[in-house]
């Protein structure tokens, strides 16, 4: 049967057929794409009219996620900003540590059972003068039950005297340079990095799976998914055991399950061979919504937590230099490993140095082993130069930059980690796209917030938390955004052929959206008002999850 | 003072290529009695030597003589929580750690255990690549971060050195690895590297007579244990391994262990023969002048 969906206006991303009113639909998939009349010769056909007052897009594309944000939601949300969770509630932003308690106390007094844990996410003290929460502030919430609050960059966790005395940890003379210590000589409940955090955090509902998604958290994922207008998804440091893949493969086989997942398997823990081998079998047991087959890299750490591994001049700050997660070595092996096998790496690189070192390795790596059209992937990529840039366009490598940083951290770049210079040309989109590297833009959900109007607002504008224009001449047109959270997106996973742009053969993949992007103006990118999606001709609305 | 229960963890690092995993499968070839755990970042293809295992599933290899190997993958905490779970408990844990691992982030964590304690950091070095890789780009400083973390340096592959006098010239030129043990094929035998109350008696066997040299010193009178294994463990003795039991100024014994500058003293409540096996290698300081020194106390 063939469904011929009418809408206001169809921004199609396509450069040949641009713009369009009608689009038909079969098995899934786009049957043509134009006027109306141009549609009906297919044959008998459904004229659906619901969309006839929005404008529909191609549906967005999210490179760089993770589906952890779905099961990140039965914490209590601390954030500083005003963020939706799965079920379209906005939570408010909580501005300041009394309101975080109060948050904390409501949730506290809703549990029954004495002893579980009460937890929450998403704490930022850079947004509140960077005030440090202590153990006593949480024990103000409850002395008698664990508590713990994990911060927004993932990497901090904050813990009650009752959950420290649960790790063993509730005394003097702890020796940790991850484990500050009180006047009184107790820890502050402030712990820094996994193996801080670990012994504690199992006491306070934060354990290893942490980075994984189960059932119930895949289907939030989805709803926020079609939230946000997004159809295809990845998850991009996945472990991908056995039971997770198989988890995964059964919750994206559900008839009502909104989103096409890329899980990418991380490199950690086996050898590059094994690694390799694994993703070739599990390459096999792809389905249409949940692509396997790809492999995440991580080089170094995080330029705020300052592990990213720079170049001289280093950090502004003077802090020494970063932490290497994967050795040279490792990432050589890896990438001829994966060209023989035509598997694709993503790289996680955050310093330039950690960027000058995965370009070396994958010089050499090519001249081993070429495999056109690789699309190897730099991930986050946030200092390269312009010279990187140019390195990336000769190996035919792709970016994936991270346009949301800037505005939540830009300023804290600027200030303290980089400096002036390197802040303004942080997540160089403008320089990436005139080099002619292929281009993606992401969230890192949930380090940031699920959107990728919001990521394209960011890279339009510039604009850091505080409100200053950061990098005027890395700025990108407003069109440039669109097509990197939709055709730029998906060429960085190989699916530019299947979705991306809304042409006759692809996915039927839309984003259905209340207002114009190519006429609401710039600055308001990020204030569209999102209908559902359609996802494989499959109708989603917000209004009915 | 270390309590007997605690479990002693041994921390290996070292580059890629530097013999970690055949320095591992050397000692749970010859474990000497000890039950040990093994935890390493990775089950690569060539891990552990198939004949040494009994049994595997997908986080754990059981080797003949009650050993075990675990992979920690990306969360050695947790993996380290589940080993102390064991039943009966291991007698030794030793960290295979990440060729760019910092040890002493990994004996941090360590620390933050109750139940265990890191023993010594023994960094493993390829004779054939050190030269070029204090040079590289990316990984010189992780490598010296490496080395000014260890305990015991061991100067793996010395068989590929063809010009042993340059070689040695330039060790001399870039320490602490003037203070390395010179070795081949990771061959090192377990008593000389891990300190341990459960040894019966350490010695150096015959084929390494050309690396180590092994001494007994017999106390005369009673010592202050702390004021004697400072004594012992100073820097310009270069001694390796040392074990044995004194008599304290309180005239209780104590069981004395060092392992390169950490040093164990532990209280024993039985009578025990008083005596300390000094082992040091061709670097050590000549043995006639340590053992001067030490009745002089």
């Amino acid at each position: 049967m063939i469904m011929i969906f009418s809408a206001k206006k169809i921004i199609t991303m396509d450069p040949s057929n641009p713009l369009a009113t009608h689009v038909a639909v079969k098995d899934g998939k786009i049957l043509g794409v134009g006027e109306l009349e141009d549609l009906e010769r297919w044959g008998e056909y459904e004229l659906n009219t619901i969309f006839k007052d929005k404008i529909m897009m191609p549906g967005l594309v999210e490179g760089h996620a993770h589906t952890m944000e779905g099961t990140l939601w039965r914490h209590v949300y601390c954030g500083f900003f005003d963020r939706m969770d799965p079920n379209g509630k906005s939570w408010s932003g909580v501005k300041n540590l009394d309101s975080i308690l109060e948050r904390l106390r409501i949730a506290e007094k809703a549990l029954t059972d004495p002893e579980t844990p009460l937890s929450g996410w998403q704490l930022d003290p850079i947004y509140m003068n960077n005030k440090r929460v202590s153990r006593k502030d949480l024990d103000k919430v409850s002395k008698t039950r664990p508590i713990g609050v994990l911060h927004a960059s993932g990497h901090i966790l904050n813990v009650n005297s009752k959950a420290l005395e649960l790790g063993g940890l509730m005394k003097m003379g702890v020796n940790h340079p991850g484990i500050p210590l009180d006047e009184e000589g107790y820890p502050t409940g402030e712990l820094y990095g996994p193996d801080a955090m670990t012994p504690i955090g199992v006491h306070v509902g934060f354990d290893r799976s942490l980075t994984d998604s189960d059932e119930e958290g895949l289907r939030n994922f989805g709803k926020l998914c079609v939230r946000k207008g997004v159809t295809t998804i990845t998850d991009l440091a996945s472990r991908l055991s056995e039971d997770a893949v198989h988890s995964m493969l059964r919750v994206t086989q559900e008839e009502n399950f909104p989103a096409r997942v890329v899980p990418l398997k991380v490199f950690m823990g086996a050898s590059a061979k094994e690694t390799v081998d694994t993703v070739l079998k599990l390459r096999k047991l792809s389905t249409d919504r949940l692509r396997l087959g790809r492999i995440k890299a991580v080089a170094d750490g995080s330029i705020q937590g300052f592990s990213a591994r720079m170049r001289w001049p280093g950090y502004h700050n003077g802090a020494p230099n970063g932490l290497w997660y994967t050795s040279p070595a490792q990432l050589l092996e890896l990438y001829q490993l994966a060209l023989e096998a035509g598997v694709q790496v993503h790289t996680h690189t955050n310093g330039d140095e950690a960027t000058e070192m995965a370009l070396d390795m994958l010089t050499s790596a090519l001249k081993k082993y070429s495999n056109p059209d690789h699309r190897f992937t730099l991930q986050h990529c946030q200092l390269a130069d312009a010279a990187q840039f140019r390195r990336m366009h000769k190996l035919d490598m792709c970016v994936n930059l991270f346009a949301n940083h800037h505005f939540y951290w830009g300023d804290e770049h600027f200030r303290l980690t980089v400096g002036p210079d390197r802040a303004r040309r942080m997540n160089a989109c403008r320089t990436a796209l005139d080099t002619g590297v292929p281009m993606a833009i992401h969230s890192d959900a949930p380090v940031t917030p699920l959107g990728p109007l919001f990521t394209a607002w960011c890279a339009v504008n510039r604009l850091t938390v505080s409100g200053r224009t950061q990098g005027e001449n890395e700025k990108i047109s407003c069109e440039e955004a669109l097509k990197a959270i939709t055709l730029g997106a998906a060429y960085t996973l190989h699916l530019d052929a299947e979705i991306g742009s809304i042409e006759v053969g692809k996915h039927a993949d839309f984003a259905i959206l209340e207002d114009d992007p190519q006429k609401i103006g710039s600055e308001k990118l990020k204030d569209i008002a999102i209908w559902g999606t359609v996802q494989g001709g499959r109708i989603f609305s917000q209004a009915d999850l | 003072m270390k309590p007997a229960t605690k479990l002693p963890i041994t921390i290996i690092t070292g580059y890629l290529g530097a013999g970690k995993t055949t320095l591992v499968n050397n000692l749970l070839r010859n474990p000497n009695g000890l039950k040990l755990a093994i935890l390493v970042n990775e089950f690569g293809a060539l891990a552990i030597d198939e004949d040494l295992i009994i049994a595997r599933d997908e986080n754990m290899i059981s080797i003949a003589g009650g050993c075990v190997c675990c992979s920690y993958g990306n969360d050695l905490m947790l993996s380290l929580a589940e080993l102390l779970k064991l039943n009966p408990r291991p007698h030794h844990i030793i960290i295979e750690a990440s060729g760019v691992a910092i040890p002493s982030s990994i004996a941090n964590s360590i620390s933050l255990v109750g139940e265990c304690y890191t023993e010594s950091i023994i960094a493993l070095i390829d004779a054939d690549q050190i030269q070029e890789l204090k040079s590289d780009k990316y990984v010189s400083d992780t490598i010296n971060a490496q080395i000014m973390d260890a305990d015991l340096i061991l100067i793996n592959k010395m068989d590929l050195i063809n010009d042993m006098l340059s070689f040695k010239n330039w060790l001399e030129l870039n320490p602490p690895l003037d203070k390395g043990i010179l070795i081949s094929e990771a061959n090192i035998p377990l008593e000389n590297i891990l300190g341990h109350h459960r040894f019966k008696k350490i010695t150096t066997p015959r084929s390494h007579n050309d690396v180590f040299w092994s001494k007994t010193y017999i106390p005369k009178k009673l010592l202050d244990p702390k004021k004697f294994v400072n004594h012992l463990t100073q820097e310009a003795f270069k001694l390796v391994r040392s074990k044995g039991y004194i008599k304290g100024l309180d005239n209780n014994t104590y069981l004395i262990q060092t392992v390169g500058p950490r040093s164990y003293i532990t209280e024993v409540l039985e009578e025990k023969n008083i005596g300390i096996v000094l082992i040091g290698s061709k670097s050590t300081e000549n043995p006639e002048i340590i053992f001067n020194s030490l009745s002089e106390i």
